[in-house]
């Protein structure tokens, strides 16, 4: 049986009355995988995370860490999970020290001698207030607990908001160095670079919705751009197409940009007898976009005088 | 370096990895039992998840480019692939007709492509024995 | 059913964060007990001649402010500001977490909800019974040691009933900090459920009279009645009215039991007061549109009353006076929230 890092049933969250923030999520995350959560602003991810965390409490369905049902009302399932939120809420008038010493007394397998290594190397200053942090700081102070913890599930929020270039790949290559020694990680994210480098499955959800999750890998080999120009003009098979994102025409040249079923695909065209045709590659920034745009997320705006 | 990987390119990244040793081994760069990172030490080094690394280092090793040793770690194989002659040449020729097709539309001549083609062959080979 | 919940890493979190809040507590608790019969003995000792109120001093001078406070309850600081300074406190507690958003990070670490609440309850209240047990040992060691005003049996009493109420208080207080979501609404629903049964039998017993319904009717009770139950639900009233040698052990009782009540609805409610929308208090679906009704019903009672009085007039005028002020206050309120909450 595959064990799962992370495992969401059902899941919804409903603000309010009538705010829906999540709309019935099937999520699951295998152990030890990297998992990538994309979606625009506003979809939900910062909600979904902090419902996994136990933070806000979801209207319905359930949810797993590690095996471990979040409805548990104890703290014990969250001793090796990591999470790192978009915005860190240290008690403003503590030492660092003493953010520290709290961590080091709830967390069972926290490691001192890791920390303090961390600390160094991130000129992190301990016997500041987290007042005089600035917001980099803090997000470094959360970074090195996480990775102090020793934990078998990293759960992180925009990682690197808040960070610059360098300090924010040297914390992407230790949480990849725990992802090689087994934890999972799960993050949500705006970077598609970053996305791409370091994760294996990516899953999209749009306005509370689960779009797909789906092997990087699979979604990649998968997607191409297909530019062809047909003698009469675009046939209409063309829009019953599989996996079909969108249709871009430039003069004669129809440009067919298909998000699934490449293989499946390229022989049907083939078949419609095109005149001229050409595979272009297409980076996960565009098929991300294109995606949103299909499912009706577009702020195509005229130009601007 | 061999492990530069583009992510941006449409082709997957573990078979970046896969190219990009076979290439490092061709070019005599990697050295037969030179020991490479271990999956973790690469995942670390070059930000990439560690299951595309793992996954890499599986199809060489499949290929018998590299061999893992239990408990010592990954090392360039002795031994070269060995395929039959027959298999060598239709996996040359495949990609020797991509570059026709291209040369048809640049319009470059039976004479001077394969001209073009004895001098680069002949490059490579006398840059590989000078490494 | 389990009743505690400690957990040492909270406590140890507990502690930093308010260790200054609470030896401020035991400084200002310790005033009339400890500092005062200090002051008064080595002023005695250095200037017995220069003794003034016209009396002379005595060795038992000393214990008169102890007196007076153990046998009539006769202490202001101890009586009023204790309880409203315990009050803040609690609420201060809880609602900082809130306001810091640091109860996020908090919840993201191996602890539970309940855990968070009783570890502070626990704290607060051993913090408090451990002054409150201090203060009595001193004014029984002085007691024994010298020749004093006021007896053990006294200090005993007062000791008993006034440490119950502060704890009963303190768990009130928390309790009204878990269902709201910022300090302000906290501090208020704290006040109100602290002090509001008292106030609400004068308001209510005012307006009976001012709309002329007399006892009986719609099974309005008479105002004696009234008074007495809103007294008893009122905390204060306990220690305002503290009196040496009336003390009811089934009161002490009481109002141990009703603490303990209080705590354990705290952590229910702190439990399900999720994180969300700050300032809200969610376990009352929603706390504007009630403060909006609960304001709109006090501001037309109060003046109703006070038309009441000033036109010595009484029945249906001031019946229909106290309809139009509420819905006046309300539209007011409706124009406010429309309008002021673009802005």
């Amino acid at each position: 049986m595959q064990n799962w890092a992370i495992e969401i049933q059902n899941l919804s969250k409903i603000f309010g009355r009538k705010k829906v923030a999540l709309d019935d999520i099937d999520l699951a995350v295998p152990e030890g995988s990297v998992f990538g959560l994309m979606g625009p602003n506003g979809a939900g991810k910062s909600t979904l995370i902090k419902i996994l965390m136990g933070i806000i409490f979801p209207s319905s369905g359930t949810a797993a860490l590690l095996g471990r049902d979040i409805s548990n009302p104890s703290g014990e399932l969250r001793q090796d999970i990591a999470y790192v939120p978009e915005v860190q809420n240290f008690y403003p008038s503590f030492y660092v020290e003493d953010i520290l010493g709290y961590c080091q007394r709830v967390y069972p397998n926290w490691d001192k001698k890791r920390c303090k290594t961390l600390l160094k190397a991130f000129d992190l200053p301990i016997e500041d207030r987290v007042r005089e942090l600035s917001k980099g700081m803090k997000t470094r102070l959360a970074h090195i607990i996480a990775l102090s913890i020793r934990p078998r599930l990293v759960i992180l929020d925009e990682p690197g908001s808040g960070l610059d270039a360098v300090i924010k790949q040297e914390f992407m290559r230790l949480y990849m160095q725990e992802a090689a020694s087994g934890a999972g990680i799960f993050f949500s994210t705006h970077n598609l670079h970053e996305l791409e480098r370091m994760a294996d499955q990516v899953a999209v959800i749009m306005k509370g919705k689960l779009l797909f999750q789906r092997s990087l890998d699979e979604w990649k080999a998968n997607s191409r751009k297909i530019q062809a120009i047909f003698p009469e003009g675009l046939p209409e098979e063309i829009k019953d197409l599989p996996g079909l994102l969108r249709v871009e025409t430039q003069g004669k040249v129809y440009s067919i940009v298909l998000g699934d079923h490449f293989t499946e695909n390229l022989e049907r065209i083939k078949a419609l007898k095109p005149q001229y045709m050409d595979t272009l590659d297409i980076s996960l920034e565009d098929l991300f976009v294109y995606t949103m745009k299909k499912e009706g997320y577009s702020h195509e705006i005229a130009l601007l005088e | 370096m061999w492990f530069d990987v583009d992510p941006r390119s449409s082709v997957a990244i573990y078979r970046q990895l896969v190219d990009g040793v076979k290439e490092a081994v061709a070019r005599g760069i990697l050295e037969t039992g030179e020991k490479l990172p271990s999956v973790r030490e690469l995942a670390a080094q070059v930000t990439i998840n560690p299951n595309t690394i793992a996954k890499a280092y599986q199809e060489l090793e499949r290929e018998g480019i590299i061999e893992t040793l239990r408990g010592r770690g990954t090392f360039v194989a002795a031994h070269k692939p060995q395929k039959n002659l027959e298999e060598k040449e239709k996996a040359i020729k495949s990609m020797l007709e991509k570059i026709m097709v291209e040369a048809y539309y640049l319009q470059l001549d039976e004479k001077t492509l394969l001209a073009l083609m004895e001098k680069t062959v002949q490059n490579w080979y006398r840059n590989r024995e000078g490494v | 059913m389990k009743l505690l919940y400690w957990n040492k890493a909270l406590a140890w979190k507990e502690w930093r964060q308010n260790s200054l809040r609470f030896w401020g507590l035991f400084i200002i608790m310790s005033l009339t007990p400890v500092f005062s019969a200090i002051f008064t003995l080595a002023l005695g000792a250095l200037y017995p001649e220069a003794w003034f109120n016209g009396g002379a001093y005595h060795a038992n001078t000393w214990s008169e402010g102890i007196a007076l406070m153990v046998n009539s309850g006769d202490n202001w600081i101890m009586r009023t500001l204790v309880p409203i300074l315990i009050m803040v406190l609690a609420v201060l507690i809880v609602a900082e977490e809130r306001s810091n958003n640091s109860l996020e990070f908090l919840l993201a670490t191996p602890v539970s909800r309940r855990e968070v609440l009783s570890t502070k309850f626990l704290l607060g209240a051993g913090v408090i019974t451990a002054i409150m047990v201090f203060e009595f040992l001193f004014m029984l060691g002085l007691n024994i040691c010298l020749p004093a005003k006021y007896s053990i049996g006294a200090a005993g009493e007062w000791f008993l009933l006034t440490t119950s109420v502060y704890l009963a208080i303190f768990a009130l207080a928390l309790l009204a900090a878990s269902i709201t979501g910022n300090f302000r609404t906290a501090l208020f629903a704290a006040i109100i459920f602290i002090y509001f049964p008292r106030i609400l039998a004068e308001i209510l017993g005012e307006l009976f009279a001012a709309f002329d319904l007399y006892p009986g009717m719609f099974l309005i009770p008479y105002r004696e009645t009234l008074a007495f139950w809103a007294n008893h639900l009122t905390l204060p009233y306990y220690l305002d009215h503290y009196c040496y040698g009336q003390l009811n052990v089934w009161a002490v009782l009481l109002i141990i039991l009703a603490a303990i009540i209080f705590y354990r609805l705290a952590i229910r409610f702190f439990e399900h007061n999720q994180q969300e929308r700050n300032g809200q208090a969610l376990m009352l679906a929603n706390s504007a549109q009630i403060l909006k009704v609960g304001t709109s019903i006090l501001l037309a009672a109060l003046s109703a009353i006070i038309l009441a009085g000033i036109l010595q007039i009484k029945g249906w005028p001031i019946l229909l006076f106290f309809v139009l002020v509420y819905f006046l206050v309300s539209a007011l309120f409706a124009f406010v929230y429309r309008y002021g909450d673009n802005t």
